[in-house]
């Protein structure tokens, strides 16, 4: 796929290609974005520049502890949290992991429900409890979907959790490569902490996943929290690269969904209707 | 309480949850951040070990680097059966401590090729691929005669050792980094059987193993 | 050189010993670019079934054989043995699957120490199974190849060399006095080699199966009589020729390509 030929909804917007913290370390980090090699480097007072491998400039900006580019022209900011704005919030990079498959099966793999007791049992859900009730999917007005009403048992729902019960969760993908997690604090019921996904689309068929966490701070140890979500990635990584194919197909027909499946149905059919093409199978 | 310096992602600190869990050895665990925090890298942890590489243990006191020595002294001093290291048995010792060496080339080859793929780290990693494809094939070429002769086991005991421990992790988590078992099919039944063994514990990348049927040998 | 005759599809290949489809495990395999998992339930029948979850395409070779099914790792969803359905969906415990949803299925049959598959059409294009010589037949262990298989089968009809009675060395000690086979290809995909001793003659049947355009399984069948308890330095001799036969293939396509072979295993 020629570098014209990306979608605009994927080459003019801004996606994390680095966490600020590798940066620091390495001073010089080379990645790979929709196909496009790009040389990242930080200067002595902490400024990001980022140049393709033809040697042209791509926009960049720090936020949220990460490194953000974009190799077309922006449309719209990065991605904003109002929740980060909260004073009592911790906010953390948890990881980056690489894995070898399209970056939106990993996406549709953090808005699915009923892995969680298989692939995360003992931790985010357990068998007998593998029931999944209705919830409710809608669109967003700037684009993506909202799941709300998703209800799971879990047993150890939180670094912090003490027992298990039965968790809220509110699901949106924002943009094709970005999707967010909000689930009730356990101490703080009515506050809801916020996992996010920043996936980088490196080819049609790999992608790096970058966690990012924004708990409220009662008892979170920063290191815990970016344990944990290495722990349960790391469970989640040979079931996504054992996928096949490993680009997403939106099409009817050659992967079935039930009902439990209505976030990840609608977030198929949203990425066909907006025209994404870059890791996904448009037909069949 | 034996004090295991750990990552929960590390095929070599794996190596000893491992065999602490089917020794039914209390530990505790004193979690590094490996990555991307590097802590073991850390002034504190080369402190005790200097080559600044999980696992490490201390046991009241006694610290001891290096998962396939800590095979060794944990099997030689917690293991009443005797089963998983028999120390008396030199031709069993002897087989083991081969399988002990085949195990670091496993790190050197598999486990550096899962680092590279998953971790961003540094590897020449078609080499790396290509070593480990020549390790499995040897592998796989053992354990199919092993099976002929009636052995399920590394070390052709009747119980699995610290050969067996040793040589899993990295082979049970090559796909991650891009080493495929599909040709292979004399480990992946080997690898079923470690899944069986009484007391074994999983870690993120590896699946657990339907019980055999009631009616086969353990 | 024998050329196969018809639709490759629509042909029986042998992908693994029937002795190594066992209990409670799926044997992950590959035919012509298609990857297939075999498993065997409790009651002796085996599958071989597109290894793929209809539901989010996961492998179902890293699934369970529970004996009576296959759970997917991914959301536990279950399929019969037999005709692959869908029994049970976990989300949605209550309800019976519709029927749509069902593992795809290829043809599998046992035959001389092998399990074969057909990729084809299963009630329309049931092929003929290759009559072999099934007395005193031994399936020897299969050799991987990083070549293709008409690499393979010209590489076998060019020279192969075994021992007759290897059990009985004859010539110096620790050294097997083999003979250059004599090699026929039947087809494609099925070559025989005969060697003899002045006591002793022996035929290994060559089956190839192709798992990609550049990488096949070399199956044997060795008919010999009388192994009994030579049974396992029989197999080690076939497994060591087969093995430098393998390795000489493959130095020669690394020397022809002037790189080396890379590995391309899925």
């Amino acid at each position: 796929m020629t570098t014209s030929a990306i979608e605009s909804i994927l080459w003019d917007d801004w996606h994390v290609v680095a966490e600020l913290a590798r940066l620091t370390r390495f001073r010089r980090f080379v990645t790979t974005l929709l196909g496009v090699c790009v040389t990242l480097e930080l200067d002595p007072i902490g400024n990001v520049s980022a140049r393709r491998d033809d040697g042209t400039i791509a926009a960049a900006e720090i936020k949220y502890g990460f490194v953000w580019i974009c190799l077309g022209s922006s449309t719209r900011g990065i991605v904003e949290f109002a929740e980060c704005l909260e004073p009592d919030r911790l906010l953390a990079t948890a990881g980056s992991v690489r894995v070898a498959v399209s970056g939106l099966r990993a996406v549709e793999n953090f808005l699915d429900l009923s892995h969680l007791a298989f692939v995360h049992a003992g931790y985010l859900g357990e068998e007998p409890h593998t029931e999944i009730k209705q919830y409710t999917v809608r669109p967003l007005a700037e684009g993506g979907i909202i799941a709300t009403g998703c209800k799971v048992y879990q047993p150890k729902a939180s670094p912090i959790a003490t027992e298990g019960y039965d968790v809220d969760y509110i699901y949106a993908v924002l943009r094709p490569y970005i999707v967010v997690l909000y689930k009730a604090n356990p101490v703080e019921m009515t506050r809801k902490d916020m996992i996010a996904l920043f996936v980088q689309p490196v080819s049609e068929e790999s992608c790096v996943a970058h966690a990012f966490t924004c708990y409220l701070k009662h008892g979170i140890d920063p290191a815990a929290v970016r344990s944990f979500q290495q722990f349960i990635f790391g469970q989640d990584r040979p079931i996504l690269e054992n996928q096949v194919p490993k680009r997403l197909p939106l099409g009817v027909g050659t992967e079935i969904p039930v009902r439990a499946d209505g976030s990840s149905a609608a977030y198929r059919r949203w990425l066909g209707d907006a025209g994404v093409r870059f890791g996904a199978i448009s037909t069949g | 309480m034996i004090k295991l310096y750990n990552y929960e992602l590390s095929g070599d600190c794996y190596k000893v949850r491992l065999i602490m869990d089917a020794l039914r050895i209390q530990f505790e665990r004193i979690d590094l951040d490996f990555y991307p925090g590097y802590e073991h890298e850390s002034p504190w942890f080369l402190r005790l070990n200097p080559l600044g590489q999980l696992p490490v243990i201390d046991d009241d006191g006694f610290i001891l680097r290096d998962a396939q020595a800590i095979l060794v002294y944990l099997a030689s001093k917690y293991d009443p059966s005797g089963l998983w290291y028999p120390r008396s048995e030199a031709e069993a010792l002897g087989r083991i401590s081969m399988w002990l060496g085949f195990a670091e080339s496993l790190g050197a080859t598999a486990a550096a090729a899962r680092l590279h793929d998953a971790m961003f780290h540094d590897a020449d990693i078609e080499k790396c691929r290509a070593d480990a494809h020549a390790l499995f094939r040897v592998l796989d070429e053992h354990l199919w005669f092993a099976e002929q002769e009636g052995h399920e086991w590394l070390s052709s005991r009747e119980h699995p050792t610290i050969a067996d421990i040793a040589c899993f992790p990295d082979v049970m988590l090559s796909e991650e980094g891009g080493i495929s078992r599909l040709p292979y099919p004399a480990i992946r039944r080997w690898t079923d059987r470690m899944k069986r063994i009484p007391h074994f514990t999983l870690m993120p990348g590896i699946f657990g193993a339907w019980p055999a049927r009631a009616s086969q040998s353990a | 050189m024998a050329r196969t005759p018809g639709n490759i599809i629509a042909r029986w290949f042998p992908v693994a010993r029937s002795e190594e489809v066992i209990s409670r495990h799926v044997v992950q395999t590959q035919l012509l670019g298609q990857e297939i998992a075999v498993w065997r339930d409790d009651a002796g029948s085996v599958n071989a079934w597109e290894n793929r979850c209809p539901h989010r395409g996961v492998r179902l070779s890293i699934g369970f054989n529970t004996g009576t099914e296959l759970r997917c790792q991914y959301h536990g969803w279950r399929y019969a043995t037999g005709n692959g359905q869908c029994t049970f969906i976990p989300a949605h415990p209550g309800q019976k699957p519709s029927s749509a949803i069902r593992a795809n299925v290829y043809g599998s049959i046992e035959q001389y120490g092998f399990v074969w598959v057909h990729l084809g059409q299963q009630q329309t294009d049931t092929p003929a199974l290759p009559t072999l010589t099934a007395q005193h037949a031994i399936a020897l262990r299969s050799i991987f190849v990083e070549a293709p298989p008409s690499a393979v089968a010209e590489a076998l009809l060019r020279g192969y060399r075994f021992s007759a009675d290897p059990a009985h060395p004859q010539g110096s000690p620790g050294e097997i006095l083999m003979s250059a086979a004599s090699v026929v290809a039947h087809d494609a995909y099925i070559l025989t080699a005969t060697a003899a001793t002045h006591d002793a003659d022996a035929s290994v049947t060559f089956l190839l199966q192709p798992m990609t355009e550049s990488q096949t399984v070399i199956h044997g069948l060795l008919h010999v009589e009388g192994v009994g308890t030579e049974r396992l330095t029989v197999l080690r001799h076939h497994n060591s020729q087969m093995t430098a036969f393998r390795d000489a293939v493959e130095g020669a396509r690394r020397a022809n390509s002037g790189k080396p072979v890379a590995v391309q295993y899925p």
